[in-house]
Formats: structure tokens, C-alpha cells, sequence
């Protein structure tokens, strides 16, 4: 595994027009960066990130059906006890899952350790899928990278596949802020990927989410909705006032609520507890538990919902090493031990591993970010495999 | 784009489709049977009917009053099939009915339901009311949406006017329309929004005399506040 410089492509600003990728650049800030990449050999993907992504959600799914029939582990998930009907019932009927992403810290030359897992709103989907693809290709077609090259990644193909198994001609509403450009971005590729499956979208905004006096819930023109995408996460919509509506039982959701089990950080404490000493886990315990001393004083203290970073405080004896803001916490934390993110130049890149479906490792983005927490600043950068 | 399905001027087959409801027919008949239903006589005798009412802002929905606003000089809640209607209702000028227009077709395709062929796209709108677009997103990817057929216009505060974008399905005839999406506030200039896409109080409507739109009780707004209460960092995502 390596970082190599390279020019940035010639035809950089059209593609950025062409492929409508609005949020190259986040409010001011690079999001988007090809002037270098990563370099990994087959073995390294194979490995150390395909195999071990596949061999992780499988353990996540059997810890899914341990705390669905465990009353103090789904309080420990600090899911509010009125949705765990749906949670439950949403596993029961093995509601299908379109995605997630986990987050590894690698550096080619041991196991790569899981930080976490994104199972829920995972973002960076469509730099992954298309626009890092479309890098590669414009540079093997530059002779810029030699004959041969490759990159992990068939999400677009798979993203299809997926939708093209959960049914045929189906309305998919998707919903988000509609104020935010990234997210917009991603719900408008998912609709595409829908689209070429077959389906018919109809995108809307998550606060035009109606609900009808039958409780039913409805779009703006007064359609059903029974199937949603949602890019919200399902601890707040828990918390919201139609969460909890009888509405809820009667829509399928992507991603379904069962997905909630392991879209909070609890679960690494978990998946340590079912499978201690696996060489991909990070041992983690709970903040209140005294076992968190034989983290001894290195540790990385992360509330159990968080986003892009935010509230993490990693300590390495009497050192704090990284620190970041937020408003995040009130629902508890966990401490997991302290992996010393690789260095590559200045940067400290992490490896977001995709799966699509339940199980199906598919590929991946590395994000970089020149603290050794990644945040919403973070940039994203293009990786390749040697041939 | 393809080009033919920007046109400023209708294509030939809406044209012929868009009758005139004379007095009598049927669809003057649907409106005096439902009187609270918001319609509009453009002056030509065509009453054009909303179906759907997209409800904006705070609070409980549905209701939305066309204001008839006394003179002939507003073109408030007044739908033109097309730029030509707008320009021949002679209260916008010929470059505003062409930017308005512009305006609510780009909103039009950005929210517009998409089907992933033709035919899927006329089960629901009908023959010959779908178009196909573009999609920039990959780079294999054309989706189909229903054309927009007209725009309904609503005046701000300080004169100027927003249009929002009108398709139909199959089953709705040559006045009634559905509105894709409302167009977001814009700024009046001293640090407040403003729309005329809101809702009114029926209070209001009554006292001005003006048709009342059917009430929904739907409800909104029922997702997305455990995030403005984060306040803080914003994206959904992780």
C-alpha cells in the first residue's frame, strides 16, 4: 500500500459538470482531491479488506438477531423502547438492506481494524461508485496509469442488482434535506441506480412527509408511500412525531429499521464480546464498564451516536492526541482501544469498505484527513490496484 | 436535453387537447359539483382545476385560497397551459412568462416522479404527456418523467411572481392538473423570505371571498426535527 502523486486530469472540470458532482468542493473546502492516490496490490484487497468485510457483516447479522431477542442489549443500544416492535419485526421478516460502509484503519502491512461501521446513512457512495471509477478509467485512457491497473469496486453494478432484487416496477420515494447539496447528490444517484433497475422514483423532502388521517404515510401529491430510501437516520426518526405512527409497520424502508442495531457504536462493544481476539475488531467496552481498564490509557472515547467525528476524544497515556467538538454524547459512550492511524505523507487515510445487500463486500473509497480523527473535512481520494 | 422537449410553444397534440370547458360540458359541470375545489377562469372561459394542492409552511395544511384580487391587473393562481397562454393573459410581459416558465421546468425536472422507461411513465400519465432526461449522474442513464403541462403563477408580495410546475396522469382531463413541487421562498430584499405558495387561514379566504380550496388533513412535518434540534453539524450522513 502506497500514496503516489498524479496530475489531476485535464478534463477534471467537465467531468465534475458532465457527471453533475456539485460537491467536489464543500463549502469552500477540496472534498474531492486527485492529485495522488493509493496504491494496493491484489492480496492487500483480497485479504485484508474483502474477506474480513464479508466474515464482519455476517458477525453483525448474528449480533443483530442476539439483541432483537434481548431486551438489555436493545437498551444499551439506546433505541426508545416503543420502536422495538419495529426493529423486531423488521428482522423477523428479514426486511432487505440496500448498504453500509465500514471503516477501517489499514496500512498494508497488518490486519486492517474495524473503527466502524456506517449501517445506517453511510455517505461517500457516489465518488465511490462512479466518479472514482470514471478517474480511472480517464487516466488508463491517458496512459497516466500503466495498462493493467484496476480499483476495488463494482458498488454501481451491485447497487443495481440489488434494487432489480427487491422487486420489479416499484415506487421508490427517497427522501432527505433538501438543503444540503451532498445529500441531495447521493439520494439523486440511489434514485438512478433505482431507476435502472426498473423502478420509478420520486424524490421529496423528509419534513414533506405526510401523514394521512387513514396513517398512511403520503408525498406531496397525496401518493402512498410504501417504500422508502431514506438518507435520515433512524434515531431520529425514532425521536420524531411521525416515528412512532402506525404508519411506520406499514412502509418498507431502505435502510430498514433493523439496520439501527448496528448503526450506533454500541455494537462494537458487542461484536469484541461475541468474537474477542479477532484480528479485524478493536477491543471496546462500554464507558461505565470497569473492563475498559485493560484498555490501559491509550483509547479512543466515541459517543454512541455520533456523526463525521464529531465528540471523539483519543487519549495515548497521558496525552490527548485528537479532540473534536460536537453536540453529541447524551445517549452514553464507549471506549475502544487506540489504533494508530497510518501515515502517508502528512495524511492519515481511512478505508471505507462497501457492502451492498447483506454480505456482499464490493468495494471502496479512502478518505484522509490531516488530524487522525476524519471529519466532514475530510478529502477523498481516488485508489488503484497494480496490476 | 433533447431538444424537443424544452419548447416554449405547445407541441401540437396538447393543443388540440386543450379545449375550451364551454358552459355546459362536463368540466363546468365537475366544477359546480365541486364548488370548494380551486379553480380559476382565465378569462377564456377555460376553468382549470389543481388536483393536488401542495401545502408549504408551518402548522396544519390543505387550504389554499386563490385570491381574486379585483383586478384583471394579477395573474395570481392563474394556470397557462403555455408560455403563448402566459403572454396572451397580458399581465406578464413576454420575458417574464419565458424566464417563469424556464424557472418551473427546471424545478419540474428536478422533482418530477422518474420511470425508468416510456411505457411505465404513460401507465400512470398517458400517452403521449412523457419525456425522457438526461440523468448527469452516470454515465449510462436516461429516465423518463411526465412532461410538464402548465404553470401556475403566484404573486409576491412586492409584485413579482413565482410559478410552479403542472403535470397530469391519465385520468385527468384537459383543465385538471397536479403541481410537481412548490418553488422555494426568495429572499424580499430585507433579510425575510417570502412565497406565494403558502398557506392562507380560512379565516382569510372567506373574508375575501374568494373560492376555497378542498382541505386535506394530512398532516407534515413530522420527520426532521430531532435534526434541527441537534442544532450543530449538519449532514445526515456518517
Amino acid at each position: 500500500m502506497r500514496r503516489v502523486a498524479i496530475s489531476q486530469r485535464e478534463n477534471f472540470k467537465e467531468r465534475v459538470e458532465e457527471l453533475g458532482f456539485d460537491f467536489h468542493t464543500i463549502e469552500g473546502y477540496p472534498y474531492w482531491d486527485e492529485t495522488a492516490y493509493y496504491e494496493f496490490n491484489l492480496a492487500e484487497i483480497e485479504d485484508d479488506i474483502e474477506g474480513p468485510t464479508e466474515d464482519l457483516a455476517d458477525l453483525c447479522l448474528k449480533f443483530v438477531d442476539k439483541a432483537v431477542n434481548s431486551e438489555e442489549i436493545m437498551a444499551r443500544l439506546a433505541i426508545p423502547r416503543p420502536s422495538w416492535d419495529l426493529v423486531r419485526q423488521s428482522w423477523k421478516q428479514r426486511d432487505p438492506t440496500l448498504y453500509g460502509r465500514f471503516d477501517f484503519a489499514y496500512d498494508g502491512k497488518g490486519p486492517a481494524k474495524l473503527l466502524e461501521y456506517n449501517a445506517d446513512t453511510p455517505t461517500s457512495l457516489y465518488e465511490c461508485a462512479v466518479f472514482q471509477w470514471v478517474w480511472l478509467e480517464d487516466n488508463l485512457a491517458a496512459g497516466k496509469l500503466p495498462k493493467g491497473t484496476d480499483q476495488y469496486n463494482s458498488v454501481h453494478e451491485k447497487l443495481i442488482a440489488q434494487f432489480q432484487s427487491m422487486g420489479k416496477h416499484r415506487l421508490l420515494h427517497l427522501a432527505c434535506f433538501d438543503d444540503s447539496v451532498e445529500d441531495e447528490g447521493t439520494v439523486a444517484y440511489i434514485a438512478d441506480c433505482a431507476q435502472q433497475a426498473g423502478h420509478a422514483t420520486q424524490i421529496m423532502a423528509v419534513h414533506d412527509i405526510g401523514l394521512s388521517p387513514q396513517n398512511v404515510f403520503v408525498d406531496m401529491q397525496e401518493r402512498p408511500v410504501e417504500w422508502m430510501f431514506k438518507l435520515y437516520p433512524w434515531e431520529w426518526m425514532f425521536t420524531d412525531e411521525f416515528g412512532t405512527s402506525p404508519a411506520m409497520s406499514r412502509t418498507t424502508f431502505l435502510e430498514p429499521p433493523w439496520k439501527a442495531v448496528l448503526s450506533n457504536k454500541a455494537m462494537l462493544v458487542y461484536l469484541w464480546e461475541m468474537d474477542p481476539g479477532n484480528p479485524n475488531l478493536l477491543p471496546a467496552y462500554f464507558d461505565d464498564d470497569p473492563r475498559k481498564s485493560e484498555l490501559g490509557g491509550r483509547f479512543a472515547r466515541k459517543p454512541i451516536y455520533s456523526r463525521e467525528g464529531a465528540n471523539v476524544l483519543l487519549v495515548d497515556g497521558s496525552d490527548v492526541v485528537g479532540r473534536s467538538e460536537g453536540d453529541y454524547g447524551e445517549e452514553g459512550y464507549i471506549r475502544q482501544a487506540l489504533v494508530q492511524l497510518p501515515e502517508f505523507e502528512g495524511k492519515y487515510p481511512v478505508v471505507g469498505s462497501w457492502v451492498i445487500g447483506e454480505n456482499i463486500a464490493c468495494g471502496m473509497g479512502m478518505r484522509e484527513d490531516i488530524g487522525l480523527i476524519t471529519t466532514d473535512e475530510s478529502r477523498f481520494l481516488p485508489h488503484v490496484i497494480s496490476g | 436535453m433533447p431538444q424537443d422537449y424544452t419548447t416554449t410553444k405547445p407541441r401540437a397534440h396538447f393543443g388540440t387537447r386543450g379545449v375550451e370547458a364551454k358552459p355546459g360540458s362536463a368540466a363546468a359541470a365537475q366544477a359546480k359539483r365541486h364548488p370548494a375545489a380551486a379553480t380559476r377562469d382565465d378569462g377564456d372561459g377555460k376553468r382549470s382545476m389543481i388536483m393536488t394542492l401542495v401545502a408549504v409552511g408551518a402548522g396544519a395544511f390543505g387550504v389554499w385560497a386563490f385570491f381574486n384580487s379585483g383586478t384583471t391587473k394579477s395573474a395570481h393562481g392563474k394556470i397557462y397551459a403555455s408560455v403563448d397562454q402566459c403572454i396572451a393573459g397580458g399581465v406578464l410581459s413576454r420575458a417574464e412568462c419565458m424566464a417563469r416558465w424556464k424557472d418551473a421546468q427546471a424545478l419540474h425536472e428536478q422533482k418530477a416522479v422518474r420511470y425508468s422507461s416510456q411505457a411505465e411513465c404513460e401507465k400512470v400519465h398517458g400517452e403521449g404527456r412523457c419525456g425522457p432526461v438526461q440523468s448527469s449522474r452516470t454515465t449510462v442513464g436516461v429516465f423518463f418523467i411526465p412532461r410538464m403541462t402548465g404553470y401556475v403563477m403566484g404573486r409576491l408580495r412586492n409584485g413579482s411572481y413565482q410559478a410552479a410546475p403542472l403535470f397530469q396522469n391519465k385520468a385527468d382531463g384537459n383543465n385538471r392538473y397536479r403541481m410537481t413541487a412548490v418553488p422555494k421562498p426568495v429572499s424580499d430584499g430585507r433579510g425575510g423570505r417570502m412565497s406565494p405558495f403558502v398557506r392562507v387561514s380560512s379565516k382569510a379566504a372567506r373574508t375575501r371571498g374568494a373560492p376555497r380550496a378542498r382541505a386535506s388533513s394530512t398532516r407534515r412535518n413530522g420527520f426532521g426535527r430531532s435534526a434541527s434540534r441537534r442544532g450543530g453539524a449538519f449532514s445526515s450522513g456518517g
